[in-house]
């Protein structure tokens, strides 16, 4: 079980168009905001949440902060749905996979999996395991239209 | 090698740890005996996830069952050419050897480094927030789907198997094991194919009724048309062998009937799910309203020429999930039949499920044991140019070693005959390992004597360190200390033969035929040292009387079988239909060079397969033959013993039974 989270910690969603069957209202405030299938809304259909920091191998400090911009900045919530398709993920799975192949990604120690020799921390290569984890959920979602996807 | 031992994962991690040496690499590879003719698939590279300095086994072996390496499979065509030249497969049969290779990604699969690539609306369903059922077919059992499920998404999912899957999965085993009896080199491929699906699924089955923390139930047989889901293959490839083929719309007709059927009994707000990776399945499914948990299969291409970590992502959670190097090797050995690890200095560790002499029995699948051989590494030959010569020194003994063994300043090896007492230089080898480090005192303790000849035939072969007094261990005492204690004789006979006297001593039995003795001369005062560790690594037995005889041969059980019964008759001159039990193993060792121990296995082989009948008559002891004996390894709670084995009496051939007269007939 975990026993100690990093400081950095993502989480990851995966949305679809939402298209209601019937309107919606928003009470934000004194005049109720109706929502219907114009409206562009998402609904959330997985939610992941990433406990390791899987940058913190990468040794070449721009390799790490191009990695960190494609994934963080590039999938930003803010951003439209239209610019966060499943193909930026799929851009930054390339890019790990490219540095992982390079080797140029150390082992760190993980946080999330308690070892019962302290002296002997274990270790993996974190960019690795969130790169097989992203390409199955490309597998999954990678065909279906209408997904964004968003870090948070 | 070591023979084979039954072993769970947990007790043979120490052994697999202490391949990762310095590089902290290992080769992996795989075979099916038959189809890969006793040849090895390479399956790529296993690289300990490790920065840190402790190398030492039981830190290493922790790692790796924490899931601490990566799995750097090779590219899949270069995969595809090595399996078809092991399966000498035509060129148009490259595709069904690349189909078979895409067990490789169910087993990886259903270990758990990889997970099944689910329909994104049933990844939406997940993780089940209420209690949910699913009923799995037979694709979601073999490709690792229905692992998956008990691991990620018990207990809100509670599994359900329906009967049928369990017969598509007998009936898989028994297509596999029908080919493997027809023994035809002709189905190589279907005979590989056969062996992972039907073996593979098992073990997911068994693991889960077993191993998971899982309940699987059981869904409504449905009686009689059970019966009747079976039809004759008429598929020209297996013609002849009457293999039972499943129809396959009614078999899928009858797992969906499961589902609608616990659908049908359930509460109206519990969710039944249909676990397959089966498209027409689904359809009929979705189609009947029952909601598919649908994946799609993961192939070769998705595992080969990539690398896999021991440690990933929770799908869910988030968290991290470690699969234990041992649980891969454990599932590729079921599902190829032996799995193989390797490092550089050639020594390795080997997992059998299915072999020649391997039994299995239902607690080894209640325990996951396998069966494993420990391979040792090639040392290297001893120092030459040392003033000494070297007696018939082979080029290469087998020896043990991980790190180089240290020797005390100024000695050399000793090829000089010594002479001790056996039986306490395997305890001295004991106690020494137990300690780690002994004071010359403390091991003439254990010795009961003085210790010099003890310490120079150790040395002599680094079997133990010995400087200024103190006997330090190292990777020769571990691995001779562990084959004593557990009667693994081959390993014992590699490890002896390190030294360079018996090395010598074996040398000169091997100059000799069948049936020729050993000149004593050269031995001289080491003769009875040196006959008893020869008897007792099975390459020597004495005969009273006659001399030292070697003993090399170690024929096939068919062949034995032959000799056993050609050298019963020649000894029974007046065809009494009786001979002696010592009479009939000492022209084993004399005309036909057969160890007593070999024979006594042998005997037991072949009587077992129906290939002679044994019987034994009279049950006193004849005692006039109390000096015709054969030294043997015995073990009692971990304590070596050098046991005197009665060659005329038949306890010896025959446990329990005092005979002394042996029956030996052809089967009819």
């Amino acid at each position: 079980m975990p026993n100690d989270e990093p400081s950095v910690s993502l989480t990851l969603s995966i949305w679809r168009d939402f298209v209601p069957s019937r309107t919606l209202a928003l009470r934000l405030d004194e005049h109720p905001q109706l929502l219907d299938a114009e409206s562009g809304l998402l609904e959330e259909v997985y939610t992941w949440r990433l406990r390791e920091d899987a940058f913190a191998g990468i040794a070449d400090d721009q390799t790490r902060l191009d990695l960190h911009d494609r994934l963080v900045r590039a999938l930003d919530v803010a951003k439209p749905p239209d610019e966060r398709r499943l193909g930026v993920l799929a851009d930054f799975v390339s890019a790990a996979e490219a540095a992982v192949t390079a080797q140029s990604v150390s082992w760190t120690p993980i946080h999330g999996l308690s070892s019962d020799d302290q002296s002997t921390p274990i270790e993996f290569n974190a960019l690795l395991a969130l790169t097989v984890h992203l390409k199955w959920l490309l597998a999954c979602f990678g065909n279906r239209p209408g997904m964004s996807v968003s870090i948070r | 090698m070591s023979t084979p031992s039954l072993l769970t994962p947990t007790q043979a991690a120490p052994s697999i740890a202490g391949l990762f040496g310095s590089d902290g690499t290992c080769c992996l590879s795989v075979s099916e005996e038959r189809a890969f003719g006793g040849e090895w698939l390479p399956l790529g590279r296993i690289r300990l996830a490790h920065t840190g300095t402790d190398r030492s086994p039981p830190t290493v072996s922790k790692l790796l069952q924490r899931g601490a390496y990566e799995w750097e499979v090779p590219c899949r065509d270069a995969s595809v050419a090595t399996a078809s030249s092991l399966l000498a497969a035509h060129p148009q049969d490259r595709r069904r050897v690349g189909r078979a290779l895409d067990e490789v990604a169910s087993i990886a699969v259903r270990v758990g480094l990889l997970h099944p690539r689910f329909d994104s609306m049933a990844i939406e369903q997940m993780p089940f927030r209420r209690s949910t059922t699913v009923v799995a077919d037979t694709s979601g059992i073999l490709q690792g789907a229905l692992d998956f499920v008990a691991r990620f998404l018990h207990p809100a999912a509670r599994v359900k198997v329906p009967a049928i899957a369990q017969m598509e999965v007998a009936n898989l085993a028994d297509r596999f094991l029908q080919i493997r009896r027809a023994d035809s080199g002709k189905r190589r491929i279907r005979e590989l194919m056969e062996h992972l699906t039907s073996q593979g699924g098992q073990r997911a089955l068994l693991r889960l009724e077993l191993q998971a923390d899982t309940e699987i139930e059981r869904t409504y047989l449905l009686g009689d048309p059970l019966r009747s889901a079976f039809e004759r293959d008429s598929s020209s490839d297996v013609q002849g062998l009457n293999i039972s083929a499943p129809i396959r719309s009614y078999a899928d007709r009858l797992i969906l009937e499961a589902a609608r059927h616990h659908q049908a009994q359930s509460g109206p707000a519990h969710v039944v799910r249909l676990l397959t990776g089966d498209q027409g399945l689904a359809r009929m499914a979705l189609s009947e309203g029952v909601r598919p948990l649908y994946f799609t299969t993961t192939t070769a291409g998705g595992v080969f020429g990539e690398t896999l970590s021991g440690l990933t992502f929770h799908p869910f959670s988030g968290h991290c999930h470690y699969v234990s190097l041992t649980a891969l090797v454990w599932e590729l050995a079921t599902g190829f039949g032996t799995a193989r690890l390797s490092n550089s200095d050639s020594a390795g560790f080997q997992v059998s499920a299915i072999g020649e002499g391997l039994s299995w029995a239902p607690y080894h699948a209640d325990q996951d044991l396998l069966w494993c051989t420990q391979i040792l590494p090639l040392s290297k030959p001893p120092p030459a140019g040392n003033g000494v010569k070297q007696l018939h020194a082979p080029e290469h003994h087998p020896g043990s070693g991980g790190g180089p063994s240290t020797q005390s300043a100024g000695s050399t090896p000793s090829t000089s005959f010594l002479r001790f007492n056996v039986q306490r230089m395997f305890r001295v080898v004991c106690a020494i390992d137990d300690n780690q480090e002994m004071t010359t005192q403390q091991a003439e303790d254990v010795i009961q004597a003085k210790s010099a000849e003890y310490r120079r035939f150790l040395q002599s072969g680094r079997i133990a360190d010995v400087t200024r007094g103190t006997w330090v261990a190292n990777d020769r005492t571990r691995h001779l200390s562990a084959a004593l204690r557990n009667e693994r004789v081959d390993e014992v006979r590699d490890l002896l033969l390190c030294t360079p006297s018996f090395a010598a001593f074996v040398e000169h039995l091997g100059e000799l035929s069948v049936g020729q003795t050993l000149d004593p001369e050269p031995v001289g005062r080491g003769l009875t040292t040196y006959a008893t560790m020869g008897e007792i690594a099975m390459v020597c037995a004495s005969v009273p009387g006659r001399g030292i005889f070697p003993t090399p041969e170690c024929p096939e059980p068919e062949a034995f079988a032959d000799i056993a019964l050609r050298r019963f008759l020649a000894l029974d001159t007046q065809s009494l239909g009786l001979v002696a039990t010592g009479e009939w193993l000492e022209s084993l060792v004399m005309d036909e060079g057969i160890h007593p121990e070999v024979a006594r296995r042998l005997l037991d082989q072949a009587s077992e397969t129906g290939l002679i009948r044994r019987s034994t008559e009279g049950s006193t002891p004849q005692l006039r033959f109390n000096d015709r004996i054969v030294h043997v390894l015995r073990s009692d709670s971990g304590t070596p013993i050098v046991e005197r084995a009665f060659l005329y009496r038949g306890d010896y051939l025959i446990p329990g039974k005092a005979s002394v007269s042996l029956r030996i007939e052809a089967a009819s």
